[in-house]
């Protein structure tokens, strides 16, 4: 099977500066959660806008399997249209279609509040309207960018099970980035871990862990901490060559 | 008093004690170079039947219109090159400075003298006064666009022109509603001087016949037809356009 997305980079910088990404190579599949992890400033967010084509300079090459593939990105922020209610912002990415759009907030929780303004709206509720204008779209590939973080406990556990029952039941290949590795192990069916300057895939392993999963169940416990006792300072980009 | 708390009863209670207020003076004091809001309304009432203000009216208002849509899309057009290439602001912000500080007056003297007195060198007369303090606002416009919001409709691959005018564009109405705002009363301003200076028909040039006779009647009487017009044109189509655009502020 050939990859959904395969990144072959060489080097990444801005504007004549230091190369902030050096050599990474990443390969995709389809259905495949991703997790991208590393010390904030590592280029995390910048690898997934290359992935995206959001950015295009850069050195080495970027192959997507099709040319029109469904694309979702969650921002960091909801990057909601202030001056469109909830529903026509999702509205607006299927063509003006309201019924789809409503649909979708339904599908968030959301069907109450399609016509308010999204100044109107609580962060949480934001970027659960983000999330359903990317879901709407039926993505192929869901990018998505610290997509729990400023969120209060509830809402990010809310946000975190809709994803999870939309990949489930639909399967788009994802990438997350995150800095919380409770997060990702919970999440995600292969670790990537970003490190060093310019930043290079450190370590990457795949989880055997089944689904559904609990983030409090033995059996992750126990993975996340035999790979930080493995190498302790991973979370910083560092991986201990002494195992 | 509470009913003055109401936006539109407040505007005509303060419209009418200021005509009262007029006309009292008038009454009392019984200047001599100040005719009273009645006999204005009536000189009013006397050049809007014969035809004649109807028709000088029709000519100055094509004049501010059409002039002030030019100026608005060289304006629009103008800022949002300087407002995206670097280089382009570069180049042409001193000359911008430059026509921003030329007198109106010079303006409108020259394109009379280069394009003869017609119609085209009150137009243009018009605009170059006009579209640089649109670019200016243009470009302001165009620089606090917000590119991240831009990039959702490059991923979710909105077509060009939906891109333009659901995501672009709606992000420089507030700025097209205060370049009207300001612009449509300074535009039908420079063209009644225009008009006073090298036209034989409009507000402009009955003015200044008015004037040589003396004939303050009949400057106020132009004058109250003429901003009825504005008020009309404000309440009609800038107050609904504003709602509009700024519903989402609340």
């Amino acid at each position: 099977m050939s990859a959904l997305v395969k990144l072959e980079l060489e080097a990444k910088a801005f504007d004549g500066g230091a190369a902030v990404l050096g050599g990474i190579e990443l390969s995709l599949d389809d259905g495949e959660f991703l997790a991208l992890l590393g010390p904030s400033g590592a280029g995390k967010t910048t690898l997934l806008r290359i992935l995206a084509r959001l950015d295009r300079e850069f050195l080495g090459r970027l192959n997507w399997a099709r040319d029109d593939l469904r694309l979702a990105y969650l921002f960091q922020e909801s990057r909601l249209m202030p001056w469109l209610s909830a529903c026509d912002n999702i509205a607006l990415v299927v063509n003006g279609d309201r019924d789809r759009a409503r649909e979708a907030l339904g599908r968030v929780g959301l069907g109450a509040v399609a016509s308010r303004y999204p100044h109107q709206l609580s962060g949480g509720m934001q970027r659960r309207v983000a999330l359903a204008r990317a879901l709407v779209v039926e993505p192929q590939l869901l990018l998505l960018d610290e997509p729990f973080v400023s969120l209060d406990q509830p809402a990010a556990r809310e946000l975190r099970s809709l994803l999870l029952a939309y990949w489930e039941e639909s399967r788009p290949a994802v990438v997350l980035v995150s800095h919380d590795l409770q997060e990702a192990v919970s999440l995600a069916d292969r670790l990537c871990f970003l490190g060093g300057t310019p930043a290079r895939v450190v370590h990457q392993l795949k989880s055997e862990l089944g689904r559904p999963r609990d983030p409090g169940a033995a059996d992750l416990q126990r993975f996340t901490e035999s790979l930080l006792h493995d190498h302790p300072d991973l979370l910083r980009g560092i991986v201990s060559l002494a195992t | 008093m509470a009913a003055l708390a109401q936006p539109g009863l407040a505007r005509l209670a303060s419209l009418a004690g200021f005509f009262l207020a007029w006309q009292l003076i008038v009454w009392v004091a019984a200047p001599a170079l100040l005719p009273g809001p009645i006999e204005v309304s009536q000189r009013l009432g006397e050049q809007w039947v014969s035809g004649e203000l109807p028709e000088h009216l029709g000519i100055t208002l094509f004049r501010v219109l059409s002039s002030f849509l030019l100026a608005m899309i060289a304006g629009l057009a103008l800022g949002m090159l300087l407002g995206h290439s670097r280089r382009a602001d570069l180049a042409l912000d001193g000359l911008l400075t430059v026509f921003l500080n030329i007198p109106a007056l010079v303006v409108i003297i020259l394109c009379f003298i280069w394009f003869g007195l017609n119609e085209v060198a009150v137009i243009v007369a018009v605009v170059l006064n006009k579209a640089p303090t649109m670019t200016v606002i243009f470009r302001e416009g165009v620089r606090a666009i917000d590119r991240g919001l831009l990039e959702v409709g490059e991923v979710y691959r909105l077509s060009r022109r939906r891109r333009f005018l659901r995501i672009y564009m709606p992000q420089l109405y507030p700025y097209c509603l205060a370049a009207t705002r300001s612009g449509l009363a300074l535009v039908w301003k420079i063209v009644l001087v225009v008009e006073l200076l090298g036209c034989s028909e409009g507000l402009g040039f009955q003015l200044g016949v008015f004037f040589q006779y003396f004939d303050i009647t009949g400057i106020l009487a132009y004058t109250f037809a003429f901003i009825m017009l504005i008020l009309l044109i404000e309440g009609l189509l800038l107050r609904p356009w504003e709602r509009a655009v700024l519903r989402w502020r609340g």
